[in-house]
């Protein structure tokens, strides 16, 4: 008798029953099921899920409690010990169907044939990466719908250019997921007073112990640290294509970050774009911002632009506690004397100059286009931004 | 009857008390005290995450202990406090009485001047398990989650003034996310999971019958009917099962017994809560109530 047939049986019937029928011990088939459970377990680790030895104990408890009374509470019971997120479900059940009720027409599924076919994945991907990139998605339609943790961690490190099209969605997807996780959620400790500084009560009544119970010093807790001001310059000229659209999705999440933000967009003229970017979706956020006259190419005059940003509204833009942010491949058609200049005003104005150039996650590239030639003295941090891995790196920069 | 006994009777339970859930979440709260591990509640606002904690404290006759979480909460907050000004007054009082600092920091670090918080409270219960609600844990920040993951897999806390506490009836735990930031691997994977997803047409409407027993069979439908329809819509922020019975009791308080377009127009504002919306609520306006619509015209 196979393992299938037997808990195909155990199913319907109750333990002893099916064990009677069948000529086997209670005990035998025990550690079939529990043999199946830990085969079932195996494919979902394959498949991405994080279980360790304690979620396979508490997997025989459920089958214990469910299994032969309640089919679909064991799905339910198992699918809520397994599952870490909402997107997980369709997976999880696609699996669980597979592998516990086989209908007709749909292939069982067996842990063998799952590790050849994982293996065979693992070694086409190997190949490919020397590449550049690995292209998973042939491979993705060995199993539709299911894209594992680690195809989407590889985007991490290519560049953006580099990326095709096919999985743009996925990198939009892997950004705005690690956008979201980013240290710049993390709120200081000793806030809270936002009038003068106030008592630690904790430290004051220790330290006063040591003299007897006299008060003689009081212990106050720090100023609460405040976020910078931010302001934010996006190059959206002919050469930036490639990046500016990812960088546009990137200021919608630093919105959500930083109260005190203003973004704009340029390539020979200049736009705010603060209050298009504050929707409440990045989909809200893009409609509003195709709307715009502005064209999404052409050439690039930052010198001009950020003249013009000094002479508008210094007052709102550059403050003690301002960080400027310019994104830009530093192709610049106006003069550079303009741009240095300009620069030279901002910087003595604000806290830091950013200076984040996609290029230069490219070997070899030396910043001796003119522009960027004359930005670099007045610029505080040179940085790259060609792919997650170094714009997630630019967050220190920023607090 | 014990609830836990078995789901039919948790379920009966859960009926009985006003709460139609549906039956994978009874599968997860059963397992939350058949396997000790807390319950990680996800789902859209107003589907009833929070709910569910206190249906099955009452349901259980237990106190439900709650933590609402919010960014920069710490563990001073969620476990216990001194009670410093109790502890000041003290050192006053017996400045008088000769007695060594020694003999002092026992007497006002002494349980009598220990503030319990949400935290400590859970751990402390006497009589059986509490139900424990920590509210919206994705607020807290990261540090706080690192110290829960600690607590949750012990239920035991050291306060170095008095000594390590265990749990003698470790809580029942349940914790709910808005999904504002992501919640850390380690966390989730100490938890059951459930996403609590809108419910259907018929679910919905037995929840506005069972909660709103005075309204009638007719307009009961209708707004459901419009509820649903509004969720397929691409809104802002989309009604959840708490709006909807926000609606119910205003058109019942209105004296209205049917839906017409003026009916819903006056009475958005209990269902949306976005201009933006409010726009996209006129432009399917007669797509929504098609057929008092044309009686209106």
């Amino acid at each position: 008798m196979t393992l299938d047939e037997m808990t195909r049986q155990a199913l319907s019937l109750s333990p002893s029953a099916a064990a009677r029928s069948a000529g086997v011990t209670p005990q035998g088939l025990q550690i079939a099921l529990e043999e199946k459970l830990l085969e079932f377990f195996q494919i979902l680790r394959l498949k991405g899920f994080i279980l360790g030895t304690q979620e396979s104990l508490d997997a025989f408890k459920v089958a214990d409690i469910f299994l032969c009374t309640d089919f679909a509470c064991f799905h339910w019971g198992l699918r809520s010990l397994c599952c870490t997120s909402q997107t997980q479900y369709e997976e999880f059940d696609a699996l669980f169907n597979r592998f516990w009720r086989p209908r007709d027409g749909t292939e069982h599924i067996r842990l063998d044939q799952f590790y050849q076919a994982e293996r065979k994945k693992v070694e086409g991907q190997g190949l490919l990466q020397t590449t550049g990139y690995s292209e998973t998605v042939a491979h993705e339609g060995e199993t539709p719908g299911i894209s594992g943790a680690s195809t989407l961690e590889s985007l991490l490190s290519v560049d953006f250019s580099q990326v095709p099209p096919a999985r743009q969605h996925d990198l939009e997807q892997l950004a705005d997921r690690l956008w979201r996780r980013s240290r710049l959620n993390r709120p200081r400790r000793l806030r809270g007073q936002k009038w003068k500084r106030t008592l630690n009560f904790r430290k004051t009544l220790r330290q006063c112990l040591a003299h007897g119970g006299e008060l003689n010093e009081l212990i106050l807790t720090g100023r609460k640290p405040r976020k910078p001001n931010l302001v934010v310059l996006l190059d959206v000229s002919g050469s930036m294509e490639l990046y500016s659209f990812l960088f546009l999705r990137l200021l919608f999440a630093l919105h959500r970050k930083f109260r005190r933000m203003a973004s704009f967009v340029f390539n020979t003229r200049l736009e705010e774009i603060t209050e298009a970017l504050k929707a409440r979706s990045i989909e809200a956020a893009m409609s509003r911002l195709t709307g715009r006259r502005l064209g999404w190419n052409g050439g690039t005059e930052i010198g001009l632009n950020l003249r013009q940003l000094v002479a508008s509204e210094p007052h709102r833009l550059f403050r003690p506690d301002t960080v400027f942010v310019i994104l830009s491949d530093g192709l610049d058609v106006g003069p550079p004397e303009v741009l240095a200049e300009a620069l030279r005003e901002i910087q003595h104005r604000c806290r830091k100059v950013l200076w984040l150039n996609p290029l230069l996650g490219i070997e070899g590239y030396q910043p001796i286009a003119q522009g960027m030639q004359a930005a670099l003295p007045f610029i505080d941090a040179f940085l790259p931004a060609h792919n997650l891995e170094s714009l997630m790196d630019m967050e220190r920069h920023l607090l | 009857m014990k609830p836990f006994q078995s789901l039919e009777a948790l379920e009966k339970g859960f009926r009985g008390l006003g709460y139609v859930a549906d039956a994978g979440l009874l599968t997860s709260l059963f397992l939350l005290a058949r396997l000790g591990r807390p319950l990680l509640l996800e789902g859209h606002a107003g589907v009833g995450k929070t709910e569910t904690a206190k249906v099955l404290a009452s349901l259980l006759g237990v106190e439900l202990i709650r933590l609402q979480c919010y960014e920069g909460l710490d563990a001073n907050t969620t476990l216990y406090e001194w009670n410093y000004q109790r502890q000041l007054l003290s050192i006053k009082l017996n400045e008088r009485t000769p007695s060594t600092p020694e003999q002092l920091e026992q007497h006002i670090f002494s349980p009598e001047f220990l503030l319990e918080r949400p935290l400590l409270r859970a751990i402390r219960h006497t009589g059986g398990p509490a139900v424990l609600l920590i509210d919206e844990v994705d607020r807290a920040d990261e540090e706080f989650e690192a110290f829960l993951l600690e607590l949750l897999s012990e239920f035991q806390i050291t306060i170095p003034e008095i000594g390590t506490l265990k749990a003698e009836f470790p809580p029942l735990v349940i914790l709910t996310s808005n999904r504002v930031r992501e919640l850390s691997d380690a966390l989730k994977r100490r938890c059951l999971y459930h996403w609590i997803d809108y419910p259907d047409f018929d679910k919905e409407l037995e929840i506005v019958r069972e909660k709103i027993p005075g309204i009638s069979s007719a307009l009961a439908s209708q707004m459901v009917k419009v509820v649903q329809a509004l969720r397929e819509l691409r809104l802002e922020k989309p009604p959840g099962v708490a709006e909807t019975l926000d609606w119910a009791l205003a058109l019942l308080a209105l004296g209205k017994t049917g839906l017409d377009p003026a009916t819903l127009d006056s009475t958005k504002g209990c269902l949306l809560k976005s201009t933006a919306d409010f726009q996209v609520l006129h432009a399917q306006l007669s797509q929504l109530l098609p057929e008092t619509g044309r009686t209106a015209s």
